[in-house]
């Protein structure tokens, strides 16, 4: 680690100074030696000295005690007491405080302080990192959590207090399954690190994501064990992620559509243009035909009855088709106008009277419904969040597929209906048409997807105008065949809350 | 006058149809043309039992309801009855993917619906080597 390698390789030992810690002890020894002999000396040779030794013997072991006093002292003040200063600052950064200045001198104590006091400095600057940066945690061995920095706190949306004492099933969003999280103790109660990104779920019931690495460590005393939890929040590149994956998901959709568009360019718009240019020209031989009939006529030789017959028949024959072929043309063109308005356009969601909108579009249709002599029965609709104008389109379009496939051989009964299911609003359009059969329902949405000869009236864009239009307000649609023949298409919305907003329409 | 094999003609459109046929006519063959409305018509025919023995040729439509004409030449391929008869997409769209798609499933010959009925006449006589009746009953 880069601190260690501050620290000095060797500790030059300086204090106590050899000469005094080798002199005090000589000069001790030597003081008693020079009196144990000069006592004997005295002992042995004239006993009329004795109270004088005696004398000299008590002045002789209070000086010694002076002496020994004072060296004490002096050990006191230079080792113990500074070695009890460095034991109690150990304990206070354990203890998670602020270093202390160091002690004072060139000793090897004052600089073990110091390596001390800069090694408390690194570790607490790292520690200021790695709380500025990412949401740490930590916990006892028994999952509870001692530690939460301000991250955790801001992003769990938690007081400390709150979160102190209590486990990490707080801030459990209960998406994970129970192995998850059994892998994770058993990783963790074996020794080893845990790496993962987890789901939590915030106080307000929000989901954040965080890159998660959970250390097992020893605690602050021997014998404990801990878990340091360092997470980074990733929710922004997660929701960037899923919102990438949707954008790649809809970029693809339309490119699809493009295909669809262009392969309808070069087939459904060229189509009709084969008849008006092959019967123009069939038209034009048939005129020539004509006029040499004409021309015989002049001469006197007039032209049977079939032969004109069969002239006049295939000039009709060729008009209608070339009629019908710019006809075509046009409803083509407006209908792929109406779908490329309907890509362009931002639908606004609102609160929308559904009953309301299909009265309009009922009205706008009724020249259709007449002349079909359609019976349609409607039911009050219940209101819904959509765009009141895709809305209509899918309406009107539901009711003119209706009258497009008609049963020819009964009258046209189509039943408009409406239901609530939990947040959920559904329409349901029953006819009694000609229906659709299983193979082909999920085809009907499709573009340019015609179940009938293109000679018929049909186009195959009313229903993918549907479907567009339900996709742009987060609606579905589904066919199913009605009992007795026709055809059932339901209609998916979400409900309209209530009190959201005024009724639009 | 002997019975001439059968064109089959699988079209949805009626103009396009009758345009077809009055090639066909132009172009100097006056066979009988049988014909379908959609895909699924043609292949209940072609596997159906009153199916002709001599089928001449069948033109298919790629763009028609119910089975385009891609799906109906896969699905005939796949038989070993259908395998030598002369198969050609008859289509307004030049689209090289479908082409190549068709020509991977083995379509003979490709007829654009030209804006000129002349030139698609002029084109189903070039066409007339693939016109050779095939036996569906002997082919096995």
């Amino acid at each position: 680690m880069a601190f260690s390698s501050q620290l000095p390789r060797s500790v030059p030992i300086s204090f106590p100074r050899v000469s005094l810690r080798v002199l005090l002890p000589l000069l001790t020894l030597g003081w008693m030696g020079i009196h144990w002999l000069a006592d004997f000396w005295l002992f042995h040779s004239d006993h009329a000295v004795w109270p004088a030794i005696r004398l000299h013997l008590m002045v002789e072991f209070f000086l010694l005690s002076g002496f020994m006093a004072a060296l004490a002292f002096l050990m006191y003040r230079g080792v113990i007491h500074r070695v009890q200063w460095l034991d109690e600052e150990a304990r206070r950064l354990a203890h998670g405080e602020a270093p202390q200045a160091a002690l004072k001198g060139e000793d090897s104590i004052a600089k073990l302080s110091v390596a001390m006091r800069r090694m408390a400095i690194r570790i607490g600057d790292f520690w200021r990192v790695i709380n500025e940066h990412a949401i740490v945690a930590i916990t006892d061995a028994q999952g509870r959590i001692i530690f939460a920095n301000d991250k955790f706190c801001a992003i769990s949306g938690y007081q400390r207090d709150e979160l102190l004492g209590n486990t990490h099933r707080m801030v459990n969003s209960g998406k994970h399954p129970a192995s998850f999280f059994e892998d994770l103790w058993r990783t963790i109660l074996s020794g080893k690190v845990w790496s993962g990104e987890i789901e939590n779920r915030a106080k307000n019931g929000t989901s954040y994501f965080v890159a998660t690495t959970i250390v097992p460590c020893q605690g602050t005393d021997e014998k404990s064990h801990e878990y340091i939890a360092i997470h980074t929040d990733v929710t922004a590149s997660k929701a960037a992620e899923g919102r990438m994956r949707q954008l790649s998901l809809e970029l693809e959709r339309k490119n699809r559509d493009l295909k669809t568009f262009l392969h309808a360019v070069t087939h459904d718009l060229r189509a009709p243009l084969v008849n008006v240019q092959g019967f123009t020209e069939e038209a034009g031989r048939l005129t020539e035909e004509a006029v040499g009939l004409l021309n015989e006529a002049i001469d006197g030789t007039l032209p049977s009855k079939k032969r004109v017959e069969a002239l006049a028949g295939g000039m009709a024959d060729a008009v209608r088709f070339i009629c019908a072929g710019a006809g075509k043309m046009d409803a083509l063109l407006e209908g792929l106008v109406a779908i490329s308005r309907l890509e362009r356009s931002e639908s606004r969601l609102g609160p929308v009277d559904a009953s309301t909108i299909l009265e309009e579009s009922l009205a706008a249709i009724q020249y259709q419904l007449d002349q079909s002599d359609t019976a349609v029965t409607a039911g009050p609709l219940p209101p819904c969040l959509a765009d009141s104008g895709l809305l209509g389109q899918v309406f009107s379009n539901l009711i003119e597929n209706a009258i497009k496939y008609r049963d020819p051989g009964r009258q046209l009964q189509l039943g408009i209906t409406g239901a609530l299911r939990g947040d959920q609003c559904i329409y349901r359009f029953a006819d009694n048409g000609i229906g659709i059969e299983p193979e082909y329902r999920d085809k009907v949405f499709e573009l340019f997807q015609r179940l009938a000869p293109r000679s018929s009236n049909g186009l195959g864009l009313g229903l993918a105008i549907v479907r567009r239009a339900l996709d742009h307000m987060g609606g579905t649609i589904q066919v199913s065949p009605r009992p007795g023949g026709g055809t059932v298409f339901t209609v998916v919305l979400r409900q309209a809350v209530l009190g959201a907003g005024n009724l639009d329409n | 006058m002997t019975v001439q094999p059968a064109v089959l003609l699988a079209e949805d459109d009626d103009g396009h149809a009758l345009l077809t046929k009055q090639g066909l006519k132009q172009a100097g063959f006056h066979n009988p043309v049988l014909r379908f409305r959609d895909g699924q018509e043609v292949l209940d025919f072609l596997t159906g039992a009153d199916r002709p023995a001599f089928p001449m040729v069948l033109l298919l439509d790629i763009s028609m309801p119910k089975l385009d004409g891609v799906e109906v030449l896969r699905l005939l391929r796949r038989q070993t009855v259908f395998q030598t008869m002369p198969i050609i997409m008859v289509t307004t769209t030049d689209d090289p993917e479908v082409m190549a798609q068709c020509t991977e499933l083995g379509c003979n010959a490709f007829l654009l619906k030209l804006l000129n009925q002349q030139e698609f006449t002029m084109r189903l006589k070039k066409l007339a080597e693939y016109f050779t009746p095939v036996d569906l009953y002997t082919l096995h």
